[in-house]
């Protein structure tokens, strides 16, 4: 069991809303990318690591091979789905904080917010999250209310 | 005739559309996109296909305003072996540089560099300029 400081839901992974609100926020020694497309794609890491700044170390797993070794309690973590959260706290990570910040429309969802839309996966998901006893939080932005998925689900 | 594409949050690329023409005048070939966070990226990437798509043969400029957002993630993709470069941290003096000089560009990779020495250039601190200026002069 490892815990680390934040661990985010959000479908864009590392865009303006991380690099511009959360990163000066939560100011990590360490943001670690856990998908499954990123972890195979040079490119879009290349790019990721001009997009975050130089002091923050930068890492990607895929969610079946996650190295709970390499994180330090100042951590964050960046998944796209609840799916992938689910494997890294099967994985053995702790966030103290487990954030939703963006689930974007697709066909099949139902819209909750503008940035928060969920199908009957997605909640299986979050309920098997909230059994293993984690707080799941939506909030796009540090300057949002943070409003819990327990409530809106 | 080089196409100007320019993708931003919000609406601020219409904004800055807008004022350019304010400006310079209308101009052809210059696109606005804009998302909000109720876009998918998706939704994005499909508008952005669609206005670079006319500017396969004469190459396309695409202005981005932040490294590492989504508009210019969708962008790089793009960007990938196709006659397309991607400029980020769009403002109007680079608008109007790309605008004012695409049709004396040697090629679509010169006017890349003009518009990005154009953005830079365009960032002064006057307060910090004029008082260097006093301690030359004394």
């Amino acid at each position: 069991m490892i815990t680390v400081k934040f661990l985010r839901i959000d479908d864009r992974l590392i865009h303006g809303q991380v690099i511009v609100g959360w990163l000066p926020s939560i100011k990590p020694d360490k943001l670690i990318v856990v998908n499954e497309k990123v972890n195979g794609d040079f490119m879009r890491q290349e790019l990721m690591g001009i997009s975050v700044p130089p002091d923050i170390e930068l890492e990607f797993y895929s969610p079946e091979d996650i190295d709970v070794e390499s994180m330090t309690e100042d951590t964050f973590i960046l998944v796209a789905s609840p799916e992938d959260a689910l494997s890294c706290l099967k994985a053995g990570i702790k966030p103290d904080v487990l954030n939703v910040g963006g689930m974007h429309s697709k066909e099949g969802k139902h819209e909750i917010f503008e940035a928060l839309h969920v199908d009957s996966i997605d909640k299986k998901y979050f309920e098997e999250i909230s059994g293993l006893g984690f707080n799941s939080v939506f909030q796009p932005t540090p300057l949002n209310a943070p409003v819990q998925m327990g409530d809106i689900l | 005739m080089i196409g100007v594409v320019v993708i931003t949050h919000g609406n601020l690329s219409e904004h800055l559309v807008a004022t350019a023409s304010m400006i310079m005048g209308d101009s052809e070939n210059v696109i606005p996109i804009t998302f909000s966070s109720r876009d998918s990226l998706e939704e994005l990437r499909e508008k952005a296909k669609e206005a670079v798509s006319k500017y396969e043969e004469e190459g396309c400029l695409i202005l981005t305003d932040l490294m590492g957002g989504s508009a210019n993630n969708i962008s790089v993709e793009l960007m990938n072996g196709k006659n397309i470069e991607v400029v980020t941290g769009v403002n109007l003096p680079m608008l109007l540089e790309a605008v004012g000089y695409r049709e004396f560009a040697d090629s679509l990779k010169e006017l890349a560099t003009r518009v990005q020495a154009s953005g830079i250039k365009s960032i002064i601190n006057l307060k910090e300029f004029f008082e260097k200026r006093v301690v030359k002069k004394t």
